[in-house]
């Protein structure tokens, strides 16, 4: 408008001294007055001088006239638009004709069409984005697939298009013209997009609770399972390692334990849902190893080592009741959503990153050396008066006591290497973007010998919208295989064979087994038997998405998940010592499900609120297909991986099915992004409960209130760039519990032996169908700040959960038929609770230089509240009601008797538990220029097992058995009367007074020590070649890294490491790593 | 566009309707490696294999209830065995010192239970069922009520009162009191009737077993529903019972040698063992390992001096091991200690002579005192003795007692339940100085943990 106005100053002011002439001629059609008026000028030679409001309301023209003079043309011209003439000679004076009203006026000013779209990065349309027109004309909002349009009577505009999470952007647009407009996410933390269940929204409009670590957090630890890069990173989320051996299991619980179990003294895992791409992992986190034994121990192996965290763009959990209700019976205990990278538009881009690494195991378990352990021996003989002689000591009496091997570093001390590679290709267009990408992992472990882990990964993604943008098709697909090499047991015990034990191998270069007539367990036969283990998983997302209506859109999406473990374990004649035969076990674990979930969406805007809607529903299907082959007899190893070759083969099979339905409708209602509301309901069914007691009914209410976006707080308190309290509440369901438990079931008996050449049958399972699910009621109350322009985040969680009905499984008399464990649900309830608090500051931001601190911590509380009936129940002796499910019921330790150099104790009580008392992380990230530091530290602090537990209970020291050699810390023995020692005299005598005084140690509360630590998890540096540089490479983007996980270990707890607290499993690995990451 | 609009539409609706069907969609059936009641009582065939994995069972396990336990340890219980060398849970048998805890009586009590609930699952799964032809339902019907029958007589004559859970409602049965010992004998009866009615004269073979007695006939209830009426002192009703075994023609009292032998002529009913290692738990426990072993159960001098010079059964059904002038007996009716298939020896759980030995007591207390003396002679006769001279209905008494205690010694635990069903436990076993007799030790503790689950029940007195 302003733009007009100068352009019709500029031409009131020009002189135009061209003479009169009668012969003028022009043809206009629809040409706005002004444009004819300069035509005039031009061909007359006259000058129009006027007030630009005579244009108010002029009308485009439309006149073909020829021979007129100028006055006939003033004439037919003028009139109809209301104007007045005077011609003083070369001038025109236009003023409006006073008595001329626009009411007649029979055609409207003309208005321009101003179209677009408005999308973000991906191409994803963006509903409900305003666009303004600057000057504050007219402002609408964007249409479900992100469309606008706009009349106005002006030829150009400026528009300015903002979205909630994204850059607001300012395009100057002409009358008619359609154009896209891209939007880039906002660098606010706070507006980044967050996944919810079945759709999207940002933290700042989030009612829900949900921790994110994204890909960059992932992509500085070199770590091969996702799970791993949890560890600190998210509040709520405890993450525990089983142990150091690739592919090993990875204990995940958000908010604590809530179940109480499947056996007295067995808490269940508690795992959360687990979903990749909208795909519910079928394994969960449950181990795939069916083999009796592996040197992943009990924990078995992680399903999850088969992803690669180099094609993941972020993992969330959700956790309060808004956010997980919608996940229903399945997220009682948490939901983990795992998004994998998509494409961006834009000319192809190639990516890739290699890096390669060390790692060696972190363990402060001294052994004894020779001299010591020679000196322990004797001084346990002596204690339990007995001679060293060949019957009591053989071990020092036919092997040499001055030999020493450290079997720690023989046997554990090798450098485990990791080579990692991962590159992708992405691109794409407005309409379609895809990214593939492969990876590859290799690493090996600190036992001697050929082992390791293996995984080749693909992933894709592939994105597209027809072009009118109501249809839209999201393909996702992730592959991989992975191989897993390791022995059947784990070295670490195998390290506390005697010092002086014999050489490992015979003067002829054999594997040596004896000395001098007594017989050793040579730790080389042990690494001949070797476990193998090959998975394979494919996960298959189809989403397609219609849009109906503005307002109204349908899409479904259809879920594959296909996981392959198959596993074998062999004995092979080369690590048997006195057996003749060889034996071999196979295992398969196949696990097969599907999913599909349809759903409506609605979205409308309201007067200033933004409504929207969604209806859908879940099918899931899951199988799973076990079978464990055990083979031998084999007499010779070429055929110990045929079945057929051996002469015994036994074998068992499990193939349980799950199924689940849900019909699920959530509403978010956001009102001038002040007041928000979200309400969720749903209806489950679930294979795993008897007839009519399939469905239950759960749901949940979130809302905030963004207080900061109140005028009066804007007003008054400056520093205080966002404030958001939010609140919410909702019940979820269990079915944790395993499949077919209500069905009464018959098994095969022919494992037992088959009478009268007969199959037997025998029951296996109670008809049991009254139990259904268990409920989980959570409350939370959360207040967000962010001051100083958001520089300082801070956020404090305070939660309530308690879960009720729980399904408990409980021991029945066995006139029943079955004294077995039954599932019931108990009116007992267990309560979590807690304080979960976050910090986010940038301290200081420049163009240079920038640090920012993360900080988080947790303070967990769990309680049994109730359960009716307890003491007379099989749980009374594990129970206590009002303390945590961990703790435990012990002896009281007096510490050792001074006189008699023995443990004592005193009766059983109540007397600590294994949970946290708080735990999280402190992150501190550097950049400069292209450099970048990020320091991760986790913490927690515990109480943990006391390691010498384990010693005592699997070896006391002074015993000897085959591995009899012990830490340095029982050391501190009782030598002899008047001693205060913290442990008893030695003994060698299973049946001393020492050894039957081990039980007031082993039994007694001494099972707790301090276990707390603080962790330098992760430490990146990385540098970001400049521009100038990168020209001279050709590349877009070069990057080099450095990485350490597990750098360094502050904790009072000594003997093992305080994260696996088991001496004799292998400890978390240290390593180092560097890289370089390409994009040319 | 409009066709991707209608494919989505009618996605939409297909998804809806399947919504409908939510239901049936979470309703699975059982694995597949695993059979659900409806399945396994839907054949002839499948049916018959619930029976046999409820003998499979029985035998699966050595020393266990219905095998060879109720020969050890009421052995030890009463005057017959002692045991040497065990861990203290066992020598409180044979010294009749049993605590409520004993890991030995709380697996008698479970493994009863378990068989109880496979014949009620049985029962009540063909009760239900159309599916199963007549013959073969009466067939198995008839072996579940027997089996079930001989859990609970084993039960009560070890525990006294017992729950008597004759379903497969879990709520119902973990709440079960005891009931009185009369009123699951007035259950064992009527079951044992209709038993011995619907199971076949005929045994039950299969072509690899084409001669074996492995699978209760007719005269399996018989012999067992007479030994009932005859604990029960219903001497009539005990005495035509034992006369119909008798008298059915298929059995003979074979040769001492060979009454514990698979191909038995006096077997009735024998349970066939299926491990791979053994053959019956008598011979596995009873044997010594090696001929220089001591063995784990010696017998004891009561038993010793009962035998008759001339005895057939001392030379034939003892073992002995001597080491430097000390002497030990030990039980060697079955003669195999090891062994894998195919077996040598069955478990012998009814034998003609039973019949025999029941008809001549109820004759005996019928005041038939000749046709008792003859069936007692027939025993006699076949271990070699003379006739018998009893001259009165009490020493006649007498003398079948005492023939019952050397023909059945360690076997099935008949010394232990004679004494207390004739009350001379206290008389017989109060004057033995290495017993720690008390009147209360008659019968066995209920285990500790089945109180604590069943609030319901009761101890016995003395424990």
């Amino acid at each position: 408008m302003k733009l007009t106005t100068i352009l019709l100053v500029a031409t009131c002011l020009q002189v135009n001294l061209k003479g009169f002439s009668q012969d003028l001629g022009f043809s206009w059609k629809n040409v706005p007055l002004i444009k004819v008026l300069s035509d005039i000028e031009k061909k007359s030679g006259y000058v129009f001088f006027y007030d630009y409001i005579i244009f108010e309301h002029d009308r485009p023209v439309t006149l073909e006239i020829k021979n007129v003079s100028l006055r006939g043309l003033l004439d037919s011209l003028l009139k109809s638009q209301g104007l007045n003439y005077k011609i003083a000679e070369q001038t025109i004076f236009l003023t409006r004709n006073p008595l001329w009203t626009a009411h007649p006026v029979p055609s409207p000013p003309p208005e321009m069409t101003f179209k677009g779209r408005v999308t973000n990065e991906k191409g994803e349309p963006l509903a409900g984005a305003t666009a303004l027109v600057k000057g504050g004309i007219k402002a609408v909002r964007t249409e479900a697939d992100g469309s606008f349009e706009l009349k106005l009577a002006v030829p150009n505009i400026v528009l300015e298009v903002s979205y909630t999470g994204f850059i607001t952007r300012q395009i100057r647009m002409s009358g008619g013209q359609s154009l896209p407009v891209i939007l880039a996410i906002h660098v606010n933390p706070l507006d980044e997009t967050v996944v919810i269940a079945y759709g999207t929204t940002t933290k700042r409009l989030n009612t829900g609770d949900l921790a994110t670590v994204t890909s960059k957090d992932i992509g500085q630890q070199p770590v091969s399972n996702p799970l791993a890069a949890l560890e600190g990173r998210a509040p709520g989320v405890l993450v525990t390692q089983a142990n150091g051996f690739p592919g090993s299991a990875f204990k995940i619980q958000v908010r604590g334990q809530s179940s109480i179990g499947s056996a007295p003294g067995i808490l269940p895992p508690d795992n959360p849902l687990f979903i990749i791409d909208g795909v519910p992992f079928a394994p969960d986190n449950n181990s795939l190893q069916i083999i009796a034994t592996s040197a992943l121990g009990l924990q078995g192996r992680s399903p999850f080592n088969s992803l690669n965290p180099g094609d993941i763009e972020k993992i969330e959990i959700l956790k309060d009741a808004d956010a997980t209700a919608i996940y229903g019976s399945r997220g009682a205990n948490g939901v983990v959503l795992i998004t994998t990278r998509t494409g961006k538009p834009g000319k192809i881009k190639f990516d890739a990153q290699i890096w390669s690494g060390v790692s060696s195991a972190l363990s402060n378990t001294r052994l004894l050396n020779t001299k010591q352990y020679v000196t322990m021996r004797e001084e346990a003989l002596r204690n339990d008066g007995l001679l060293i002689d060949e019957a009591n000591a053989p071990e020092l009496v036919l092997w040499d006591t001055t030999r020493y091997t450290d079997f720690k570093k023989l046997l554990t001390g090798n450098a485990a290497h990791q080579t990692d590679v991962h590159a992708s290709a992405s691109g794409g267009n407005a309409n379609t973007t895809f990214i593939l990408s492969g990876g590859y992992h290799y690493e090996s472990t600190v036992i001697p010998g050929d082992f390791g882990d293996k995984k080749e990964t693909v992933h894709f993604n592939f994105n597209h919208y027809s072009d009118d943008h109501k249809f839209k098709m999201t393909l996702t697909a992730l592959y991989s295989t992975d191989h897993n090499k390791l022995v059947t047991q784990d070295m670490t015990i195998n390290t506390f064979l005697n010092p002086n034990a014999p050489k490992l191998y015979d003067p002829s270069g054999n594997i040596n087994y004896i000395e001098n007539g007594l017989p050793f367990a040579n730790p080389l036969f042990q690494l001949n038997r070797k476990y193998s283990a090959t998975t394979d998983n494919l996960i298959g997302n189809l989403r397609l998405g219609y849009q109906v209506s503005p307002n109204f859109s349908i899409l479904s999406s259809f879920g594959y998940n296909s996981l392959q473990s198959s596993e074998v374990a062999i004995k092979p004649l080369s690590s048997q010592i006195y057996s003749t035969t060889a034996s071999s076990e196979f295992g398969t674990n196949d696990f097969k499900g599907w999913i599909i979930e349809p759903q409506i969406e609605y979205h409308s805007s309201p007067g200033k609120g933004k409504l929207s809607l969604l209806l859908g529903g879940t099918f899931q299907s899951q199988n799973n297909n076990a079978s464990d082959i055990n083979a031998s007899g084999f007499t010779s190893d070429a055929l110990i991986y045929s079945i057929s070759a051996a002469t015994t083969v036994t074998a068992s099979n499990y193939n349980p099915q799950y199924r689940y339905a849900a019909i699920f409708g959530r509403m978010n209602y956001d009102l001038s992004d002040k007041y928000i509301i979200n309400l969720s309901g749903r209806r489950d069914g679930s294979s795993r409960f008897g007839p009519g007691r399939q469905f239950g009914n759960f749901g949940a209410a979130g809302g905030a209130w963004l207080f900061s976006n109140e005028k009066p707080v804007k007003d008054k308190f400056k520093f205080l760039s966002y404030g958001k309290l939010r609140a919410s509440y909702g019940i979820t369901g269990n079915d944790q519990i395993g499949d077919y438990l209500f069905l009464d079931t018959w098994t095969s008996t022919d494992n037992q032996g088959v009478y009268q050449g007969i199959s037997g049958l025998r029951p296996t399972r109670l008809y049991n169908p009254d139990f259904n699910w268990e409920v989980t009621k959570k409350i939370e109350g959360a207040l967000e700040l962010g001051l100083n322009k958001d520089k300082l985040l801070f956020t404090a969680v305070v939660y309530r959960h308690r879960t009720g009905n729980q399904l408990i499984a409980y021991k029945l008399p066995a006139q029943t038929g079955f004294s077995s464990l039954a599932t019931k649900n108990f009116p007992a309830v267990v309560q979590n609770t807690g304080w979960e608090i976050s910090l986010l500051s940038k301290n200081i931001v420049s163009d240079k230089f920038s640090w920012t601190t993360t900080f988080t911590i947790t303070l967990p509380r769990n309680k049994l509240l109730a359960f009716p009936g307890l003491e007379s129940s099989s749980y009374s002796g594990t129970l206590t009601i009002g303390k945590s499910l961990t703790s435990k019921r012990t002896l009281h330790y007096l510490g050792v008797d001074p006189a008699t150099g023995l443990f004592r104790a005193e009766d059983y009580r109540p007397s600590g538990n294994y949970d946290p008392d708080y735990y999280g992380g402190l992150r501190n990230s550097f950049t400069y220029k292209g450099l970048e530091l990020d320091l991760f530290f986790d913490y927690r602090r515990q109480k943990a097992q006391n390691p010498l537990i384990l010693i005592y209970n699997n070896n006391p020291p002074g015993v000897y058995i085959g591995n009899s050699n012990q830490p340095v810390s029982v050391l501190a023995r009782w030598q002899k009367p008047g001693d205060k020692a913290d442990l008893q005299q030695y003994s060698s005598n299973p049946g001393s007074a020492a050894y039957n005084a081990i039980s007031n140690f082993t039994s007694s509360d001494a099972i707790f020590v301090d276990g707390s630590f603080i962790r330098l998890r992760t430490a990146s540096l990385s540098y970001s070649f400049q521009k100038n540089t990168l020209k001279k490479f050709h590349a877009e983007r070069l990057r080099i890294f450095l990485q350490g996980q597990n750098l360094l270990t502050i904790s009072p707890y000594k003997g093992a490491d305080p994260e696996t607290q088991n001496p004799l499993a292998l400890a978390p690995l240290r390593a180092f790593a560097a890289g370089i990451q390409i994009t040319p | 566009m409009i066709s991707m609009r209608s494919i989505c539409i009618f996605f939409l609706l297909a998804c809806i309707i399947q919504l409908s069907a939510c239901k049936k969609f979470v309703e699975l059936p059982a694995p597949q490696e695993q059979l659900s009641s409806a399945t396994v009582f839907a054949d002839d065939k499948v049916a018959t294999s619930a029976i046999t994995g409820l003998y499979t069972q029985i035998m699966a396990n050595n020393n266990s209830f219905l095998n060879g336990a109720i020969s050890v340890y009421a052995g030890l219980s009463s005057d017959e065995l002692t045991g040497t060398t065990l861990p203290p849970f066992i020598p409180a048998f044979a010294t009749n010192s049993l605590t409520n805890d004993n890991p030995v009586v709380s697996s008698l009590w479970t493994n009863a239970y378990t068989y109880i609930y496979q014949t009620n699952a049985i029962l009540d799964g063909l009760r239900r069922s159309d599916k199963v032809s007549k013959p073969v339902k009466d067939q198995l019907q008839g072996e579940a009520l027997f089996v079930r029958a001989l859990c609970y007589f084993y039960l009560v004559n070890l525990f006294g009162n017992v729950p008597l859970p004759l379903t497969t409602d879990y709520e119902v049965n973990a709440t079960l009191p005891r009931v009185a010992t009369d009123s699951i004998y007035n259950r064992i009866i009527p079951d044992l009737v209709s038993a011995e009615n619907i199971l076949s004269a005929d045994y039950v073979v299969t072509s690899d077993f084409p001669a074996d007695r492995v699978r209760p006939n007719k005269w399996a209830a018989a012999i067992l529903l007479s030994r009932v009426y005859l604990y029960q002192r219903k001497w009539g009703s005990a005495e035509s019972e034992a006369a119909e075994v008798i008298d059915a023609g298929i059995y003979s009292l074979d040769t001492v040698p060979n009454v514990f032998t698979k191909a038995s002529k006096e077997a009735i009913w024998q349970l066939m063992p299926v491990s791979s290692t053994s053959n019956t738990s008598e011979g596995n426990c009873f044997i010594p390992a090696t001929p220089a072993t001591l063995p784990t159960y010696s017998l004891t001098a009561q038993l010793l001096k009962a035998f008759e010079p001339s005895d057939r059964r001392r030379s034939g059904w003892l073992g002995s091991w001597s080491s430097g002038g000390d002497t030990n007996y030990y039980p060697y009716k079955y003669k195999v200690r090891e062994g894998a298939p195919p077996y040598a020896e069955y478990n012998l759980v009814f034998r003609l002579a039973e019949a025999y030995l029941i008809r001549s007591e109820a004759r005996a207390w019928q005041n038939d005192l000749r046709r008792a003396q003859d069936d007692l002679d027939s025993i006699r006769s076949r271990a070699g003795l003379g006739k018998d001279s009893s001259t009165d209905q009490s020493s006649l008494l007498s003398a079948i007692a005492h023939e019952n205690q050397v023909e059945f010694f360690a076997e099935w635990g008949h010394r232990w339940l004679d004494l207390k069903r004739t009350n001379r436990a206290n008389a017989v076993l109060g004057s033995l100085s290495w017993k720690n007799w008390q009147p209360t030790d008659t019968l066995y503790p209920i285990p500790k943990e089945e109180l604590s689950s069943n609030h319901n029940l009761v101890q016995n007195p003395g424990y």
